[in-house]
This record gives structure tokens, sequence and C-alpha cells, in this order.
């Protein structure tokens, strides 16, 4: 019973610690830029928190702030801004924005007041504190607390590189026909140097809200290339999506645009067309056709844009925060393409490996031949000659063989034996014990019947290890591709996620990481599965060793 | 019955491969079609190049159907290892020696010179002088900023020609960004009430010391200002204090000169004066990619780094931190004399390979990708992208006056979303562009980069005094650009005749191998009657032998042995992979044991890494046992196990950095659990190597397949018999287990030396050899001399110590198995 205990304890043990970086991983792929970027990251990504109505107050900005005499502080401050001196805005609850304010000032105090300060008197403190909040700091930090969803400039480009600023942002407001099931109002505000619509709404009533408009262009409507939506998020995860009319077709985007984060992004909507390239980065998502008819606008220069926003719940807000990254990834690379090169790849590295080192094993295990010794020992020597030097003069024998920038080098010299799976196969051969072949010798086989038919058998579950070795090292290898391939069209997919993830190695930049964490999850599943169900092979183990006695 | 499965099992690959081949994505190239391979950016970037190609591609094919005589081009585009194209320049080098380079590359600027001075680079001064008659956006030296254009002009020091070998691309250079609210906090305010930066370097050591804050036991918790936090080097320092790393006629390496000592002093003093380099070194780690940036948290006050903290960094995530930028200060001596402050440059060119195939091409899509038309397309592709992920985009500076202004006004002064802080930030920068001075234009760039490096380090480490680090470094530039200067003049290799002889070999061998052999066949034969009946069959049997080992053989004379015989020769001649070997006889090996010291330095730190081989060996073992119990779910464990194996190496880098990181990484949070201090692991020369060792312990799973297989061939039988003798559970290990588990042991002690004589990735992608030289392993100085100080000729030299290092070992290894290994035979 206490052995059991102790080996499930092991096991719980040693599965933490080594799957600790997957764990890692999973929980990093599903993190926002913002995220990698907190003061403390901690391991699990943070919930999303999806919301009915907006504008409302962010309280999580400021929620871990901590600090020397923080309540007394907050008290003082807190009642310094209860003076009419300061404003607030009237679309949001006002204690609940005063209280967050006092701890953004807090943590503004904290940052610049000289550490000496904070010995003084509550007195001193009151009156250097009403020193230091204005109304403008005040207004400040209210804004950067209250969030709303703005909505700025609607423009769309045609194909001949025209570009027509359909709404402009000073007009935003005016601009559009609110329509939907629930309740919404658009307000134009911002400075006069960066104007936009606030955009405030309740999904309490219903599930839908729309702006829409039908517009002129100044070009035919059927050389229109993309359409592009300015817009500040405010962090709802609601699902923002666009319907487009024109031409007497009405098209719709294929996936929502998530309103999450807090950032001012631009939305591009385009169909299909020259800009889907395997080497183009997608950042804009498709518009796909969902009907035909007379009853859709359809005049050579108008077009008929709908802006539909739809609530989440939180299920629904974790599975866009979760997939959100792994979908960056396929907008970033061609995936699939890249799949199948290195799914290629594998295949002949496999047959070549599999057949190629048992035959040879064998050869080095069983059979007497003049040289063998010789031949061993170079086979070891092989393997000791770092890499490095034999680089060149290997690239100046293959190119002058006509394989530069093709897949040949990545899966050739697999047909010739590597060193690694010849010497464990033969140290697994050598272990068998050999009455098997005497009786079949007797029997008259010849060398090659009892290889094929004795040997392979019996070296089963090495084999499975050396399979799961050379599908690891093919599906990992970008050394040979990185030299070899002058072609981005031949990247295996080791290749070609490499040279994303080199960019996030740069010193200084978080950015990408969690995309990053994507792209090698998505890289890593396949072997994961493959692994787990190989290991059956491994199982098996040599059931012969019974004759023996 | 089988045929049949065997047939379908065919049908069923051929498909699949037919299916998956990437050949049917590629068009086969058209007839009349110029095809220019161009090597550039990786990533992002290369998407927004893909977009100017494309329109460089049409644009000719429309020019083409106006006049058919002008090419129809099309760009095939590859992409580097690394952005950094001098820290791994492993793939030109190696296009360049096979004879197939890129027609067009883009290089990092201050290695051209380095690069041409061996003949890699095409002269651009017949392009660049045709110029002058076109007008449409042409390429005209004085449109750049001098300091670029000097940095692409190499003049020969000894046979004094020079020549143009690149145009300018992009262009970085370094500010002072200081922290506004940590310096007010701190008091340094002028009469306004606005912060204030230090004026001179006198003032920035005591506002270094002011500004940063430790926590109770020491470790520093906000940097004020530490020299090489950021991006500002020696280099910086040393031209501040009226220093230069090299004399004005570029033959001697100044690094010892008295102003270059006394800045590496001043360096020196501020680390001090903050506790230690160890301490900053520790706090920086949090520096590393998969953290954030210390500067942008508020926990850096002042940092010398370059224009490229706009778009990465604080443009995008800096926007509530109050911060300034300004020129960094020089010594109050130096501004008595009236000198202004300065930056640095640094930056990328386009640049054409000497034995490119289509130079003319080459250069018309260089002028066009210098031309503010692919400019904006790349900048706009760019803008795009970042702002559809809520992001800003901020160009990065260009070399071409013209064009630099344009994008500063088109993306940074017309975008509202930009701040103005960083618009002032990067104006300043804009400006410094002008006259800031560049690193020497000199072949031995890469090792002086190195050597500065590594002279800083052993000073503020305490290594050495500032003066001997700088002698030291000094002569080992010195020696190799005195190589470069006056090359060894050896006799050519004649390789068709090496040809002939290493097909000579292969029949000289062939034919002793088997007379060999038949002697030993005969021997055995009188000796062991028993085994009589035995060896005569296997006589017979020498065909089947020799075809089933024909695929490895075949594949060793026609993939293998030629390269290998190519490097022994290589190791005995001066070869720079850009220009012909000529033999120098022992010149590299002497070299090797007489001259080089990180030669011996990298073989201690490798030696230190043997101790993970048993470490790792019995860990492995234990997973494998413990795994081949019988317990539930077993395959789930398994795959629990061997996950650190699968996981790709720069995702599981990114991971280790972090837990090693010294203020908030896991392994020093679990150690500060039981109260214990965690060391600072890979930023401290005694723990760098415990570290990786520890890193790779991590990884035994990987190794608990080839055990498993072992344990699983172990007959039950002898434990059922071991167990009715009453033996334990430790006797059945010793007495059966192991000993019918040396096979396995015999091989992973091989696997696993081999390994780690060859050790390399690990820091190559962590700790770059760093710090102090501590993971400068034997292989990455080979690397280091192969591909970055481009000497081919010592690094084989280095490569056939190793390899007989590692042979001798195996072969003693080899004699003494047969003592210990059992083969059940």
């Amino acid at each position: 019973m206490l052995r059991r205990a102790l080996i499930y304890g092991a096991l719980i043990g040693g599965s933490l610690v080594f799957a600790w970086p997957f764990i890692w991983m999973l929980a990093t792929s599903a993190k926002l830029e913002r995220e990698l970027f907190d003061e403390k990251p901690g391991l699990m990504p943070e919930a999303p928190r999806p919301r009915l109505h907006s504008p409302y107050v962010d309280t999580r900005m400021f929620a871990t702030v901590s600090g020397p005499r923080l309540n007394e502080t907050l008290g003082l401050i807190e009642a310094e801004l209860a003076s009419p001196r300061y404003t607030w805005p009237a679309d949001v609850e006002p204690d609940a924005l005063r209280h967050e304010v006092a701890r953004g000032i807090y943590a503004q105090l904290l940052a610049r007041w000289p550490v000496e300060v904070w010995a003084r008197s509550a007195g001193e403190l009151r009156t250097e504190i009403s020193r230091q909040i204005s109304p403008e700091s005040v207004r400040e930090i209210a804004g950067k607390l209250r969030r709303t969803l703005c909505i700025g400039q609607l423009r769309v480009r045609s194909y001949d590189l025209q570009e027509d600023q359909l709404v402009a942002p000073g007009t935003a407001a005016a601009s559009w026909v609110i329509g939907g099931t629930s309740d919404a109002t658009l307000v134009q505000t911002g400075a006069a140097a960066e104007p936009y619509a606030e955009l405030h709404y309740s999904f309490a009533r219903g599930q839908l809200i729309t702006l829409s408009q039908v517009f002129t262009t100044s070009f035919p409507i059927d050389r229109l290339h993309r359409i592009q939506l300015y817009v500040k998020n405010d962090d709802t995860w609601s699902a923002i999506n666009l319907v487009v009319e024109k031409g007497g077709v009405k098209f719709r985007a294929e996936r929502p645009v998530d309103n999450a984060d807090d950032n001012w992004v631009v939305d591009t909507w385009q169909e299909r067309g020259p800009d889907d390239r395997p080497d183009k980065i997608r950042s804009w998502t498709l518009l796909r056709e969902i009907g035909r008819g007379p009853e859709f606008v359809n005049e050579p220069n108008r077009l008929k844009i709908t802006v539909e926003m739809e609530p989440r719940n939180l299920l629904q807000a974790w599975g866009a925060k979760i997939l959100h990254n792994y979908r960056l990834t396929f907008d970033y690379i061609p995936f699939w393409r890249y799949v199948a090169t290195s799914l290629f790849l594998v295949i002949l590295n496999l047959a070549g490996t599999l057949f190629s080192c048992s035959l040879v094993a064998y050869s080095f295990a069983r059979l007497q031949w003049p040289g063998r010794a010789a031949c061993f020992a170079l086979l070891l020597a092989t393997m000791m000659i770092p890499p490095q030097v034999t680089m060149i003069p290997q690239f100046l024998l293959f190119q002058k063989l006509g394989w530069y920038n093709t897949l040949k080098p990545m899966w050739v010299p697999s047909f010739f034996a590597g060193a690694f799976s010849v010497f464990l196969l033969r140290q697994f051969m050598k272990g068998i014990p050999r009455d098997l072949e005497d009786a079949a010798r007797l029997d008259g086989c010849g060398f090659f019947r009892i290889y094929w038919h004795i040997m392979l058998p019996l070296i089963k579950p090495t084999l499975a290890a050396i399979a799961i070795f050379t599908f690891l090292a093919t599906w990992n290898e970008f050394m040979t591709p990185l030299i070899y391939l002058s072609d981005q069209r031949l990247y295996p997919l080791s290749f070609g996620l490499y040279a994303y993830q080199v960019q996030s190695l740069q010193p200084g930049t978080s950015a990408g990481i969690g995309m990053l964490m994507a792209g090698s999850l998505l890289m890593t599943l396949p072997v994961i599965v493959i692994f787990f169900f190989a290991q059956r092979y491994f199982l098996q183990g040599v059931t012969l060793t019974g004759l023996k006695g | 019955m089988n045929i049949l499965k065997a047939l379908l099992l065919a049908l069923l690959v051929g498909g699949a491969l037919w299916l998956l081949s990437p050949g049917r994505a590629i068009a086969p190239t058209e007839p009349g079609v110029v095809e220019i391979s161009y090597l550039g950016q990786a990533g992002a970037e290369a998407a927004a190049m893909n977009d100017a190609f494309r329109v460089f591609e049409e644009e000719s094919r429309a020019a083409h159907e106006r006049d058919p005589s002008h090419p129809i081009y099309h760009i095939v585009t590859g992409q580097n290892a690394s952005r950094d194209q001098t820290a791994d320049p492993t793939r030109f080098l190696v296009s360049v020696a096979g004879g197939r380079p890129p027609d067009l590359i883009r290089f990092d600027r201050y290695a051209i010179s380095e690069w041409a001075a061996r003949g890699a680079f095409a002269r651009l001064d017949g392009f660049v002088a045709a110029e002058a008659a076109r007008s449409d956006e042409a390429i005209r030296p004085e449109n750049f900023y001098p300091p670029c254009w000097e940095e692409v002009v190499y003049e020969d020091p000894v046979s004094r020609t020079r020549a143009i070998f690149a145009i300018p691309a992009d262009v970085d250079d370094r500010a002072l960004f200081y922290n506004k609210d940590l310096l007010k906090r701190a008091g340094y305010v002028d009469e306004q009430g606005e912060a204030r930066p230090p004026r001179s370097w006198e003032e920035l050591a005591t506002m270094a010391v002011k500004l940063t804050e430790h926590d109770a036991r020491g470790a520093i918790t906000r940097l004020g200002f530490a020299p090489n936090f950021g991006n500002a080097w020696l280099y910086l320092y040393s031209w501040m204090n009226g220093g230069n790393f090299m004399s004005a006629d570029r033959r001697r390496c100044t690094l010892d000169s008295p102003p270059v000592v006394q800045a590496l002093a001043w360096m020196t003093a501020v680390y001090d004066s903050l506790g230690g380099a160890e301490k900053v070194f520790a706090f920086q780690d949090s520096q590393r990619p998969g953290e954030l940036d210390a500067f942008v948290k508020g926990k850096v006050a002042m940092k010398i780094d370059g224009y490229w903290s706009f778009p990465e960094n604080l443009a995008q995530f800096g926007r509530d931190l109050n911060y300034g930028v300004t020129v960094p200060p020089l010594p109050a001596a130096e501004t008595a004399k009236g000198r202004a402050g300065f930056s640095w440059v640094s930056g990328w060119c386009y640049a054409i390979p000497d034995t490119a195939r289509q130079k003319p091409a080459a250069w018309e899509l260089l002028r066009f990708l210098c031309s503010r038309r692919a400019i904006q397309i790349i900048g706009d592709s760019e803008r795009l992208r970042l702002e559809s992920i809520g992001r800003v985009y901020v160009p990065t500076q260009n070399s071409n006056r013209n064009i630099n202004l344009w994008l500063f006004d088109n993306y940074l002064a017309k975008n509202p979303a930009i701040q103005p802080k960083v618009r002032e930030g990067a104006r300043l920068l804009n400006d410094l562009l002008e006259t800031s001075p560049i690193r020497p234009v000199t072949p031995v760039g890469q090792l002086l980069f190195n050597e500065q490096k590594r002279a800083t380090e052993n000073a503020i480490f305490h290594k050495m005094p500032a003066q001997a680090a700088l002698q030291q470094s000094g002569q080992v530039v010195q020696k190799q650009l005195d190589r470069i200067l006056s090359p060894p003049r050896g006799p050519l290799v004649p390789w068709r005749l090496l040809l002939v002889v290493y097909g000579a070999i292969i029949v000289l061998a062939a034919s002793l191998m088997i007379g060999w052999d038949m002697g030993i066949g005969r021997r055995g034969q009188n000796t062991a009657s028993v085994e009589g009946t035995r060896s005569r069959y296997f006589r017979s049997q020498w065909s089947g032998g020799w075809i089933s080992a024909s695929p490895w053989i075949l594949g060793f004379i026609l993939l293998t042995g030629g390269p290998i015989l190519f490097s022994i020769i290589i190791s005995f001649c001066d070869y720079d992979i850009l220009n012909p070997a000529r033999f120098v006889g022992l010149a590299n090996y002497r070299w090797m044991f007489t001259q080089d010291a990180l030669f011996w330095k990298s073989i201690g730190n490798t030696g230190f890494m043997i101790i993970g081989i048993p470490l790792g060996m019995a860990l492995s073992l234990g997973i494998a046992m413990l795994l081949n119990l019988e317990v539930r779910g077993v395959a789930l464990w398994r795959t629990f196990f061997y996950l650190p194996s699968i996981v790709p190496a720069v995702a599981s880098s990114i991971l280790w950095i972090w837990i090693f990181n010294p203020n908030v990484g896991l392994a020093n949070q679990i150690l500060a659990a039981f109260g214990l201090h965690g060391p600072n692991w890979l930023q401290d020369e005694q723990t760098s190597k415990p570290a990786l060792i520890l890193m790779g312990l991590w990884s035994a799973g990987g190794g608990m397949i080839i055990w498993l297989a072992g344990l699983k061939g172990i007959s039950r039988t002898y434990y059922e018999a071991a167990a009715l003798d009453g033996a334990g559970a430790w006797q059945r290990f010793r007495h059966i287990t192991l000993p019918l588990l040396t096979p396995y042991i015999f091989f992973n002690l091989i696997i696993g030396l081999i390994a780690t004589l060859q050790i390399f990735t690990q820091a190559f992608i962590m700790t770059q050899g760093g710090p102090v030289d501590s993971t400068l392993f034997y292989a990455y100085h080979l690397f280091n001399n192969a591909f970055r100080f481009l000497q081919m000729g010592y690094a084989s030299a280095l490569g056939w110590f190793l390899f007989i290092a590692v042979f001798g070992l195996t072969l003693l290894q080899l004699k003494f198995s047969r003592r210990w290994v059992h083969y059940e035979e």
C-alpha cells in the first residue's frame, strides 16, 4: 500500500515537473499582449470580463496598488476629490469612479514623491496632496479608467489605390443609423484634433446593436478592395461583425472581431482576392457572400455597410480569448502548407531510416564480413565530427548534385543509414539470443529472409523508439532547411515557424510571445499525440527469451 | 495476402507523398523571366517586403509589355536564421562558398568592411556613377547621412584602393532615455520644476547611485543607470572620452590607449558604486525576452538605448510612462574642450555578392528598395498589420536624409496616434544622425566587438584591471589584423588531385579490410572448433553482409567521406571560405596550443559539463524504471515525462531564461520558499554551467525511451527465479537489471559523451557564451571562428582536435566495454 502511494506520488510529482513547459506554453498562449507586460506576470491568463453595459469603470487597473500609509492616504485623496473643483462624467457610477481615481492618484504619488514625504504628518500630507491634484490630472486618470467604445473614421479603398473617407471622425456620430434590438446612442466627443464618437450601449433588452448606412464611393463598387473602420475597443468582449451589400450581393465577415483590450484598432475587411497569397500576413477579416437578390443594394457606386455587435457570455469570451493567438498564427504563416511539407519529409525520412538502419545494424550485429570492425569504428567516428566542420563541403556536394533549393538534402541522406540509429539497433540486436536465427538457418533461410521474418519483428520496440526520434528530428529540423532552401514556399513547419520565432527572441520585445507559444503548441501537439499512441509498441517487449531456458 | 498488404501500403504512402509534396505549389519559371534571389528579413518584416516585391514584379511585367527588351523579374526570398545577420551568417556564408549566393542581401552595415576585405561583395562604384545620369530617385551619396555612407565605403589599408560595397538602408542611433517621474522624485529638477537629465559623466555617475534602490538582501529593485544596460558598449564611452579603437591608418588596434582605458575604468567605477556588476547583471536579466521591458515598467531611471525602443516598446506600451530623451552627456573635461554630445550610428544596407548571377537585375531591385515608393509600400503594409492588432506604427530611420524626413513627416507628424514624446524623441535622434560616429571600418570588426565586450566583462567583474584587460584584448585583435593585412601565401590546394587520392584511398581501404579480415577469419576457425561451422557459414554470407551494409557504405563514400577529407585538408590551410584555401602547414594547430587562450578555457568549460552525463543517465533510468512498473494510465504518465523533449528549443529557452531569472524566476522562488537565497544562475560565472546542466537533466525523459526498450527486453523469468531465491529489490536491480542493461549503458555513455563535447545550442540561444566566457563551450568557440571570424581553417583544426579526443575516448570505452558490457550471445 505504502509502495503504491510512493509510486503514484513520484509519478504525479514528476509529471508536474516535466509537464511544466507544456502547462506554461498552454497558459501563455491564451494571454493578451497586455498581460505579458503586467507588473507581476502570473502563470494563469487573466479571465475575460464580458459586460453588457458600456461605458463603465474598469476596476482592474489600480487593483493591486499598495504602499506606505495606503488607507490613510486614500481617505485624504477621496476627501479632496469630493470638492466641487472636480467634474465627473455623468454616464458612469460617480462613487466607483472617484474611488478608483483615488487609487490611481495614490499610484502616481508613489511614483513621483520623494520617499521622505511619506514620513510627514497627516496635515502636511493633506496640503501636499491638494497641491499635487489638479482637475487636469483627475480628468486624465478618470479617462483611463472609464472604458467606452469609440468609433472613428470609416475608409474604403479600391484596387486602383483610390481612397474614400466615407465617415469623417468629426461626424462619426451623425453618419450612422442605429438599429438592432437593444439600446444604444452615439455621442460625438474627443478633442478637436482627434474627434470621434462614443457608442453608449446596453444589452439589457436585446442581443443585437447595429450601425448601418448606405454610402457612395468615388470609384466603381466592383473595384472595392478593403473597408476599414477605426475603433477604440472597450474590453467588453462583445463580437463585432460586418455585413456589406453591394452589386446585388450580401456579404458577411467570416468571423467576428473581438471587442477586447482598450487600444485604437483599425478593423479591416476584404473579399477574397489577390492579397490572399501564402507569403502575406492576413491582417484583415475575409468577407463571404451569404446571398444575392434584388432586395440588396445594386447600384454602380453604392454600398451598404452594417456594423453588428452582439454580447458574449463568459464561456464565449473565454473561447474567443483562447483562440486569439492561434488565429494570429494562422493569419501570419501558411500553416497548412508548411505542415504538408513537414509531413512529406517525415514520411520519407521514416521509410528511409527504418529500412536502411535496421538492415545495416543487422549486418553489423549478426553477419560476418571483412572490414566489419573497421567500418563500425568509422560509423561511430562520423558521429563525433562536429557538424559545423563538414557543413561547407557538404553544401558544395549537394549543390553540384543540383539539390540546392530542393527538399532532397532533407530526406535522401536518411536512406543511407544514420549512425545514431544503426548504433542503437546494433546494441539492441546484440542483446537478442541467437537461437531463433540458428533454427531458421538450419531450415535453409537466407540472410534477407532471416532479417525480414525474424529480426524485424524482434526489434519492433527499438524501431518504435527510432521512429519517434526520427519523427521528432525531422519535425524540428531547421538547420538544413535554413541552408538549402532559398524559396519560402518550400519551407517545412519547423523553419517557417522559426522564422517568426527569432523575432520574439530579440531582447526587449515581449511582443508576440503569446503567438509564439500558440505556434509552438500547434507544432508540438501532433508529436504528443503520436508519442501517446506509438508507445504501445514499447510495451510489446521481447517475448522470445523463454527459448533459452 | 502479405503482398497485397504491402502493395496497398505502398500505394497509400505514394498517394500521401504526392498529395503533400510542395513541388505542386511552385509554378515552373517561365522562359525569359529573370529570377532574383533575395536574402533578408524574417517574420513580419519579410511579409511587408513581399508586398514591395510583388509591385516590383508587376511593374517589370508592365514595362516588358511596353518594351520587350525589358526583362520580367521574379523574386525568390529566403530568410536568415536570425534577424542579426552578424550573429549567425551561416546561411549566407555557406551559399557563397557553394557558389550560389543570393543576388541581393540585406546586411549589417558595420560588417560590410569585414566581408568586403575578403572580396565577398561586388564593387558598386560603376552602378552609383551611372546613377548621376538618372533622375527618378537616383542613389546619390550626398543624399545620405555622412556616417551611413562612410560605413559602406571600404579602403584597403595596404593597397589603398577604395570602393563602395553597399548602399545604406535602415539606420538607428542611440540616446539617453530618462524617466521623468523618477528623476523628479529624487529631486533632479530645473527651475521650471521639470525633470533635469545629467549634464556630465560625473553627474550621471552620482545620479546612477542615488536613483538605484535595493531590497533588504541588497538585490537591486530599481536601477538608476548602468553603462551597458541598453545599447552603448565601450564604443560610445570611449568616443565620448576622446578615444578610438583603431589608429587613423586602421592598421593598428588602439584598444589600450589611455582614453579607452579611462572610459573602461569609469564604467567599472559606476558598476562598483552600484554594488558590483554581478548585482546589476542579476537585475538586468529581467530585460530578457519573456519578460517586460524594465524601463517601460519604471524599474530603470536612465538608459542609453537605440531608436528601436520606440517601435518595440515605448510607442506601444510606454504610453503612460513619463519619459524624456536627450543627448548622452560627455565627461566634464571634454565639454570644457568645447565638444558637443553625440550618439552612435549603426544599421543595415543592401549589398550584391561578388559571385551573384544577376548583378544588373539585383541593382534594379536594390534601387527600387531604396526608393521612397518601396519604403512607403513596406511602411503601409506594416502599419496596416500593426494597427489591426492595436499597435501604432513607428518606421525605422532611413539612411537617406530625404526619405527619413518624409518618413517622419508621413508616419509620425501626421499620425495623431503617435504621442508627442515619441515624436520629440524621434526628432532628436534624427538630428543626431548627421554628426554621430560609426564603429571603425575594419576587416576585424566582429572580433573587435567580441573583444571589447570581453575586456569590459573582465574589467567590471574585476577579473583584471581595465588596462590589462584592454591590452590583452587589443593584442588578440592586432594579431588577427596582421594576419589579414599580410596573409600567409602558401601553395593552393590541388583539389582535383585530392579527389583522385580519395578514390585510391577507398580502393586501398577496401582491399586492406578484406585481407585483414580473412586472416582473422582463418584464425577463428583454427582456435575455436565449436564455432567452426558458424564461421564457415558466415564466410559464405560475406556478400550478404556487404549488401546489407551497403546503404551505409555507399552513404559514407558518397556523402560523408568526401566532406570529412575536405575538412582534414582545410585544417592545414588558411581558408576564409570566400577565397581559395592555401596550405600553411601546422600553423593552425600551433596557434591552437600556443596562442589561443580561449581554446583552453573552452575545453575546461566543456569538460565541466561531463558531470551531467552520469546524472542524466541515472535520472532517465530511474524514470524508465518507474514507468516500467504496472501502474494505471501508464501511457499518459510516459507522455508527461517525455514532454520536455518535444517542446521546440526556442520555446523552451524562453521558459528557462524565465525560470532562471534571479528576481522573479521560478527556481529562486522555490528556493525562497525554503528560506534560501538563490544564486544569479545564468548571470553568474559560478552557476551558469550548473544551470545548463540542470536544464539538460530536465529533458532526461528523452533518454527514457531507450531505457524502456531495454527494460522491456529483459525476460520476467529472471526476476521470478531471483524472487524464488529470495533476492531483494536492490539485489534484483544490481544482479539482473544492471548487467542486462549494460549494452544500453554503453550506448548512452558514448552518445552522451559525443553530445556533451559538441554542446552548442543552449549556449548559443541562452547565454551567448557569457558571462565572462563561462559558457564558451568548445563547439561554440569553433562556430565563432568558422562563421563569425571567417577562419574556417582554424575551425577545422579545432574540429579535428575534438574528433581525436572523442574518438580516443570512445576507443578506450570500447576496449574497456568488453569487461563490463554483457551481450546475450
